[in-house]
């Protein structure tokens, strides 16, 4: 499905937990329990995300079709615990533009730094 | 430790927990696999005071919900282009739409209800009055075998409880039962009072007023 920047730029800034979710998605396939591993191995340990933030996340992100499940209906039938999710061209999108919109302040704040005197 | 957190998903809005209750579950039962117990206690604490708030608490401001209402419609109509492309949402607060319009009829029956509160009010007080005057024989009575003056007046204000209290109970009854009598005959005239409800905070003043 087509969408242009004015799409992507309506969903910045993401929220910390959908931004590591979609990070996690964008390696790959992966299940709820996965991602809550995932990202606390990336950020050693400083974001823990519970299982409540996790599935509240990854509605709003099924919602707003960043993410999908791609064998929601055979999981359904057979009734599993575990569902895959999976990142969509549009979520790959926005989580590249948010990543390019992290990076730019990043490389503002180090303009800033480089020109302001150091205190001690 | 999981009938807790089983407990704790009850709080957790009923349409959520069917889609994703079974998964937090297993997320949460391995999350607790290989790690100590206060850190499993830290994991049921964090649900209980963080994520059952988080799901339950949805304040919105005004514009935050336009704003999600534009975003939404701005998705369904790249979703569908062919019907929803031209379509928008309007967004307005139900009391700006209707208090204008009526803003005359609500004072006058606001304040015909306070006449009537106040007018009942002295009415029964000044029964009541005439009730204990009448009553002066058997206050003299009492008071002659022995009753102290704070009994007396601890007999009077408890009949007057019990009988404030048992209008109060039929006040509360028969509004119940008129009210959607009463707000079909306005419907009509009025938009959103057939949703109209006996306010807590309104008979939290009118009950002991009459008291």
């Amino acid at each position: 499905m087509p969408f242009s920047q004015a799409d992507l730029a309506a969903l910045l800034p993401l929220q910390i937990a959908e931004f590591h979710i979609l990070l996690t998605l964008s390696a790959g396939d992966c299940h709820g329990y996965g991602i809550i591993q995932d990202v606390e191995a990336r950020t050693d340990g400083a974001l823990r995300l519970s299982p409540g933030t996790l599935y509240r996340t990854i509605q709003r992100l099924l919602d707003e079709g960043l993410i999908e499940e791609p064998r929601k209906a055979a999981a359904l039938k057979s009734g599993p615990r575990r569902r895959d999710y999976r990142i969509t061209p549009f979520g790959a999108a926005v989580v590249r533009a948010e990543a390019h919109r992290l990076n730019e302040l990043v490389r503002m704040a180090r303009g800033v730094f480089r020109v302001a005197p150091q205190s001690s | 430790m999981i009938r807790l957190y089983r407990a704790l998903l009850r709080l957790f809005p009923a349409s959520f927990r069917m889609e994703y209750g079974e998964e937090m579950t297993a997320a949460f039962a391995q999350g607790c696999v290989g790690v100590g117990p206060w850190r499993r206690l830290w994991l049921l604490l964090r649900t209980a005071f963080e994520d059952v708030p988080n799901a339950l608490a949805v304040h919105w401001t005004i514009e935050q919900a336009q704003a999600e209402l534009w975003s939404l419609a701005a998705r369904l109509a790249r979703k569908y282009p062919t019907t929803n492309a031209e379509t928008g949402i309007s967004f307005f607060r139900m009391r700006d739409y209707v208090l204008p319009r009526n803003r005359l009829m609500l004072l006058a029956l606001s304040g015909a209800s306070l006449c009537l509160l106040l007018l009942t009010c002295a009415n029964l007080a000044t029964l009541l009055v005439a009730r204990a005057a009448a009553r002066d024989r058997e206050l003299g009575v009492r008071a002659a075998l022995g009753a102290g003056r704070e009994r007396l007046i601890g007999q009077l204000i408890t009949e007057s409880l019990v009988l404030s209290l048992l209008g109060g109970i039929g006040v509360v009854l028969v509004a119940g039962l008129r009210r959607s009598a009463l707000f079909q005959s306005c419907a009509s005239h009025a938009a959103g009072w057939e949703r109209a409800s006996t306010r807590r905070r309104a008979l939290g003043v009118a009950v002991p007023c009459r008291h």
